[in-house]
């Protein structure tokens, strides 16, 4: 077996601790389609032991021909972090839609639910539209612009990431609707045209 | 557009805050084989100094990296809702040991190994205290890996001593034969893992 070159092992799933294993398992379905493949609850006396892992309860959730995208680890004491901005951790997790109508139609479907938009913006690469989970952890999603994965690397490799164009989607979907393609939106995004009324606060947003 | 059936959208990136963003990089070059494509200094108004966009694969960025130079991590983190695991996935069982030696070599310190039914993982600390999973599945097919998660043992896990495993794999069983051998509590650990006294 190779055991000197580096093997390049893909993004599969990430791992999430919650007290709200309901709230959160409801959240990702309405939000991302997440249906559960196991959730089941760890014996008292296997964690009192240590026989067995540190939770309370699981729930393996996917929205896709993966077994499991997200796991989530239940502990009844875990808080949300009051200082969560001032301590390394995970800043956000991002699923990609392969249509802008996609990712309109999900802001449309998702404000219709009353889940509350955090901010939205055009990074030059991609759209994104940024929520909160009931943890307070930052779910992207997003629409690659470039279409190509590979146009989008050489976009990046070009180093022009800067500040993004805040966007209201509100605007997005009025002018894709008014026959607008999404390169267009995109240039249009770029040049200010759907900034929101009242810009988010990057310190309190990104 | 459609605004009412549920679209899926897939899972693609994870974005990290750290306050060492120079032994991020390096970490996850040598352990995931990550490249830099871009490393920008983040705008005045933005609450970090310095972000950059890495991958090992097709996709522009599979992670990004937000530093704000000294951000410590939560000494608190046992009592937060947080991240606990990102789960990387190799296509073998070889390229999963066969990392597990490289990374052996490189002297990057093995938290836990187990056969968890669906799959075989190794754990890992990123230099943050980040969990880092990397795994195999047991199955070829992504639908029997599912199948297996929605029979899943009450047990859970076994644990497993990779060296023993990759002088199994070695001596020529299958990666079949080693998931039912590590089952059966062959390549059970001489020396448990630390788990409760881990950073989980």
């Amino acid at each position: 077996m190779n055991t000197e070159i580096t093997v390049h092992p893909r993004l599969h799933h990430l791992g999430l601790i919650t007290a709200k294993l309901d709230e959160m398992t409801e959240w990702y379905r309405k939000v991302l389609g997440m249906t559960i493949t196991q959730r089941a609850k760890i014996p008292m006396v296997a964690r009192m032991t240590h026989q067995g892992p540190p939770f309370s309860g699981f729930a393996f959730v996917s929205n896709d021909e993966m077994d499991h995208r997200v796991v989530f680890f239940e502990i009844a004491k875990a808080e949300i972090d009051p200082d969560k901005r001032r301590h390394t951790g995970l800043q956000h997790v991002a699923f990609e839609c392969t249509t802008m109508d996609d990712l309109l139609g999900t802001y449309v479907r998702i404000k219709n639910l009353g889940i509350s938009l955090m901010w939205a913006a055009d990074h030059g690469v991609a759209f994104s539209l940024y929520y909160q989970d009931p943890d307070h952890n930052v779910v992207e999603i997003f629409f690659n612009v470039y279409g190509s994965p590979l146009t989008a690397t050489e976009y990046m490799k070009s180093a022009r990431p800067g500040m993004p164009s805040q966007i209201d989607p509100d605007k997005l979907v009025a002018a894709r609707k008014a026959g607008a393609e999404p390169w267009d939106l995109h240039t249009r995004a770029v040049a200010g045209e759907f900034a929101p009324a009242e810009p988010w606060d990057p310190q309190s947003h990104f | 557009m459609n605004t009412e059936i549920t679209v899926h959208p897939k899972l693609q990136h994870c974005g990290l805050t750290t306050g060492n963003l120079d032994a991020m990089l390096d970490w996850y070059r040598k352990v995931l084989g990550i490249v830099v494509h871009a490393r920008v200094n983040a705008p005045a108004d933005s609450p970090f100094k310095t972000v950059a966009f890495a991958t090992n694969d097709e996709v522009n960025h599979r992670l990004s990296f937000f530093e704000t130079p000294g951000l410590p991590s939560d000494s608190d983190r046992d009592r937060h809702a947080r991240v606990q695991h990102i789960a990387f996935e190799y296509k073998s069982l070889d390229d999963l040991l066969g990392t597990y030696l490289r990374l052996k070599t490189l002297g990057i310190p093995l938290l836990w190994a187990a056969d968890q039914f669906i799959q075989t993982a190794m754990y890992y600390h990123d230099p943050e205290g980040n969990i880092v999973e990397l795994n195999v599945n047991n199955f070829d097919d992504d639908w029997a890996v599912t199948e297996q998660l929605q029979n899943l043992p009450a047990r859970l896990h076994v644990n497993i001593d990779l060296d023993k495993v990759v002088a199994a794999r070695k001596a020529g069983a299958s990666p079949w034969e080693v998931h039912e051998r590590a089952i059966g509590g062959e390549f059970t650990p001489d020396a448990s893992y630390e788990l409760h006294t881990t950073r989980w």
